[in-house]
């Protein structure tokens, strides 16, 4: 069972994780571009899903949403919840090709990011908290959306490399 | 490639229910997850202080692109508004003497009677909903759950959770926030000017005449100032319950009834804090000026718009009220009594 935890995406995701929510408690507090805060540990959630599938994505997004939540001092897995569907979503670009190409995974990392966002307001009416489903969603959602799809490139295979999963190569696959 | 095959389901579903059985024992308050929450915090701040180091550049060079035509504006209209309230202060603050002169003569509570603690703030809420803002004190300095926090300008928020070296201030922006407040309508004040000529480095003289509600007052300096006749104000006030409404809209006061003494609240009308023994913050906190006032559901009854004075996107420096309220404070621990 240990062996499987240190040789699973655990460790990857919580180091990588660690980074991203410093930055993103730092330097991503202050960048704010049309006053939205770039959501970074959801795009790399969304990005996971992208590379590896809705069941990893999912798996990322609980590990980072964890994280998130920990150190934001939001409510203790509803980051997890919101980010797990974004990866979940975003892990559907598997379900049209198997290894998709690079702008069609961009495009699931901010459809992904963009859902995981639109969670956020979900979860917290669910328990219990209101005003969160104000006219500046319409704006926060497709800025978070935007900046998910602009970081894709790099967190594509940086979300490859967390959950394990290897680019096919197709020079390698022999014809039936 | 099948994306539903059971295996993968059930994983899913762990995960969600996870998340939800998680998120369940943390609102009900869990003694091993705010330990977990503590203990994460500290770890994180040595990669928070190397990511501080690559973030510095980074943010100086993004202010400098995006805000620096506002800057200037900025810096421009803020000299002209000190000139113009240098004279003002002078009166505000010999208004300010008399108040606590008068406090203290009937024996009354005021913010400036309990202890404060200065703080910095280090950083703020990295998601798009909530407002909170994180600073450089904790338990260790004497800071509560519950604690109100201002500006010079006026009420901030609240602290939400302590740390023994930070804390977290939910500020009156945020759709949790609540607290209540009155609204008072300033009357004008009667000010008559004359010159008089006083001593250089005498003390300021300040006479207060409570029969007849006016003062006197002359300020001395090393050149001549204009002394001070002053009426104080005896204003009306109404009572509700301020709420925040979320980032880009303002606070506003609901359960504020039309009673007829005081008339319905108007633009202009000063919002503070009401105090009392419920009362998240101690009276007289300044909030902000009321903008706009328009009549809501029959529960809400006039919904109140108000503006706050402190200028809440770029905070730096706040003082922590060392006031506990009894509601949050709980039967064990008592309240910081005045001085």
């Amino acid at each position: 069972m240990f062996a499987s935890l240190v040789q699973g995406p655990l460790p990857r995701l919580a180091l990588v994780g660690v980074m991203l929510v410093a930055l993103q408690q730092t330097l991503f507090v202050d960048l704010r571009p049309a006053a939205v805060t770039i959501q970074i540990v959801l795009a790399l959630a969304a990005a996971a899903g992208a590379a590896a599938g809705p069941q990893k994505g999912a798996l990322a997004g609980f590990v980072l949403g964890m994280m998130y939540d920990l150190r934001a001092g939001t409510p203790l897995g509803s980051s997890s919840l919101s980010m797990g569907v974004g990866g979940f979503v975003a892990g559907y670009a598997l379900s049209i090709t198997v290894d998709p190409q690079w702008w069609l995974a961009m495009i699931f990392t901010g459809i992904g990011a963009a859902v995981g966002e639109t969670m956020v307001p979900v979860v917290r009416s669910f328990i219990g908290e209101e005003g969160h489903f104000t006219p500046r969603l319409f704006t926060v959602v497709p800025v978070v959306s935007a900046a998910a799809m602009i970081l894709s490139p790099v967190f594509v295979p940086v979300g490859r490399w967390c959950m394990r999963v290897k680019k096919v190569d197709w020079s390698k696959v022999k014809a039936p | 490639m099948s994306l539903y095959t059971p295996g993968r389901r059930r994983a899913i579903l762990l995960l969600l229910l996870s998340s939800l059985l998680i998120l369940t024992v943390d609102l009900r308050g869990n003694a091993i997850l705010d330990g977990l929450r503590a203990g994460y915090n500290q770890a994180m701040r040595p990669f928070e202080s190397a990511a501080e180091v690559i973030a510095r550049p980074v943010r100086n060079a993004w202010r400098g692109i995006t805000q620096y035509d506002d800057l200037e504006n900025e810096n421009q209209l803020l000299r002209e508004e000190i000139q113009g309230q240098e004279a003002n202060n002078i009166v505000s603050m010999a208004i300010i003497a008399q108040y606590y002169e008068l406090l203290a003569y009937y024996n009354l509570e005021s913010p400036g009677s309990y202890d404060r603690v200065m703080a910095y703030v280090v950083g703020q809420t990295p998601n798009n909903i909530d407002q909170v803002i994180e600073i450089n004190v904790g338990t260790n300095d004497g800071i509560r759950e519950g604690m109100s926090v201002i500006s010079p300008s006026g009420l901030v928020g609240k602290i939400t959770d302590a740390d023994p070296d930070r804390s977290r201030v939910m500020l009156i922006t945020d759709a949790r926030y609540g607290v209540q407040v009155k609204v008072v309508r300033p009357e004008p004040i009667e000010t008559t000017t004359t010159t008089t000529t006083t001593i250089a480095g005498a003390p300021p003289a300040s006479v207060v005449d409570t029969s007849a509600s006016t003062t006197s007052t002359t300020i001395a300096g090393a050149t001549t100032l204009p002394a001070t006749t002053t009426t104080l104000p005896d204003p009306q006030r109404e009572t509700g319950q301020l709420e925040g409404r979320g980032p880009s809209e303002a606070p506003v006061v609901i359960f504020v009834a039309d009673t007829p003494s005081f008339g319905p609240p108007a633009v202009g009308d000063i919002v503070s804090t009401s105090g009392g023994r419920l009362s998240l913050a101690p009276a007289d906190i300044p909030i902000g000026e009321v903008i706009e006032v328009r009549p809501g559901s029959p529960a809400e009854g006039l919904v109140v718009v108000v503006q706050p004075y402190a200028t809440l996107d770029d905070l730096e420096f706040v003082q922590v009220i060392l006031y506990t309220p009894e509601r949050e404070s709980g039967a064990n621990t008592p309240s910081t009594q005045p001085d």
